[in-house]
């Protein structure tokens, strides 16, 4: 059979969002039929994805219950649950880094009403 | 506690760790300069007051007889007070990561053995190179532009510092090297002559390629008409009377973060267009000082083979043991003399 070569990129890890200590982690539903937009080439949520109570993406209008952290989730087929972070303060750059994207107004509005335990800093 | 176990394992108490980091990093194996250029010196105090000697000759006068002769006075140099702080690298290992990478799988070992990812023991290598390499950037930064960049490790926040050093000491060419009008091999000679007359006999000129390409264009050709090469512009520096200089291209770089996230850019630690100037001797420009990162003492238990002013290696447990914080940091603050530093923008 002919030669074969596979070549597969290397890139960064994802970084942790924490800033300090004394993080509220927990874990939260994740409805995985909702979220296949959201994990990466892996099929792992990254760390900084805020997550409403119904296990879906934050969208309009809509609170937030926690924001995946501190590790990356691996999707499965079923529904299942992932860990979250529900207090303390949060890196944004790191959060943005990770999701390849700028948080939404959806998202940060999400954040604001449903996690008011979360601080996101975020200096320019 | 879930991690106490590691300390009880052989190599992997954090005095081990540090012990183990501090040894090879003595040996320079990322080849910095920065402990030659700016040698390491204890400091009694997070405030460090540096003050230079001034570089006076000044001469006594005839006098008549039975007149006063000179009263010479006592001159200062410039002081500079500075506050250091700590510069820390970290890493987070979670709970799942921590589990698989402990479990017993041959390609994952591998892995880690081969440098590709990384674990409890071998994150505080690539910690510990940062904290060198952060020194390396700040130090040569320093040097270069009078400045230094404090950034927020965790947003894209930043200040700039002045050094202070007299403008007198940072020239700027009013025309570029590279110009037409202008010979950059003259205008090398010339500010070797006015690096002397400020700093003594110069030992070494530090630059990236493209001003010593730029030098080399305007060097007068050798025997034959062949090209000057860079060693043959060496021994003409020489030549010209002022002892041995070496031509230092510098193109070294170190990735510096954007902000507070992953993303970084590679930058080179010699900005472009800066000819930096080395006194002769041990080719020192000025001193890292350096302060004990004394909250560490408990976590490397007091073993006397910890030197608490070089870069110090532990971890702490967080999130009820789930989370191992492994953390490098050093207190130290690379600082030019004044009366050691002389650096010219060539415009190329």
């Amino acid at each position: 059979m002919p030669i074969s070569i596979t070549n597969t990129s290397g890139g960064t890890g994802y970084v942790d969002i924490r800033v300090g200590t004394g993080h509220g982690i927990h874990q939260g539903f994740l409805d995985v039929s909702t979220l296949t937009s959201s994990d990466d080439a892996d099929g792992y949520l990254p760390p900084g994805l805020p997550i409403s109570a119904t296990g879906d993406p934050v969208g309009s209008s809509e609170a937030a219950y926690g924001i995946i952290g501190p590790e990356p989730v691996k999707m499965g087929s079923a529904d299942h649950f992932g860990n979250m972070i529900f207090t303390g303060t949060l890196n944004r750059n790191a959060i943005e880094d990770n999701l390849g994207r700028a948080l939404s107004a959806d998202e940060l509005a999400g954040i604001a009403s449903g996690c008011p335990g979360i601080k996101l800093i975020y200096q320019t | 506690m879930p991690f106490d176990f590691l300390g009880k394992v052989t190599g992997l108490s954090a005095a081990d760790l540090t012990v183990r980091e501090q040894a090879r990093l003595a040996q320079n194996p990322l080849e910095l300069r920065w402990r030659a250029i700016f040698p390491p010196t204890p400091a009694n105090s997070l405030t460090v007051s540096q003050l230079t000697r001034p570089d006076t000759r000044l001469a006594a006068e005839y006098r008549e007889f039975n007149a006063d002769g000179r009263e010479i006075p006592e001159i200062l140099g410039p002081r500079v007070d500075a506050e250091m702080v700590p510069m820390t690298a970290t890493h987070h290992i979670d709970e799942k990561r921590l589990t698989v990478l402990r479990a017993p799988n041959p390609r994952l070992s591998q892995l880690v053995e081969d440098g590709v990812i990384a674990d409890v023991r071998t994150w505080p290598t690539r910690l510990a190179n940062a904290v060198d390499w952060g020194t390396e950037y700040m130090a040569f930064l320093m040097w270069a532009t009078n400045t230094i960049t404090v950034k927020d490790p965790k947003t894209a926040k930043s200040t700039t510092v002045p050094r202070g050093i007299s403008s007198d000491r940072y020239i700027t060419e009013s025309t570029a090297w590279n110009d037409g009008s202008v010979n950059a091999y003259d205008r090398l000679l010339f500010r070797i002559s006015e690096a002397q007359r400020l700093i003594g006999s110069v030992g070494a000129v530090r630059m990236r390629r493209a001003t010593a390409e730029a030098v080399r264009a305007d060097a007068p050709n050798g025997p034959n008409a062949l090209r000057p090469t860079i060693a043959n512009i060496q021994d003409r520096l020489s030549e010209e009377g002022f002892g041995q200089i070496a031509l230092i291209i510098d193109e070294r770089t170190v990735d510096v973060f954007d902000d507070g996230g992953s993303a970084y850019t590679t930058t080179n630690l010699i900005p472009a267009e800066k000819v930096l100037f080395q006194p002769a001797g041990d080719g020192a420009v000025g001193a890292t000082y350096t302060y004990p990162v004394s909250r560490a003492y408990d976590h490397v238990s007091g073993d006397h083979r910890v030197n608490l002013n070089d870069t110090v290696v532990w971890y702490t447990p967080q999130n009820n043991g789930k989370t191992l914080l492994i953390e490098a940091e050093a207190i130290r603050l690379p600082l030019t003399d004044e009366s050691k530093t002389y650096v010219v923008d060539a415009g190329v």
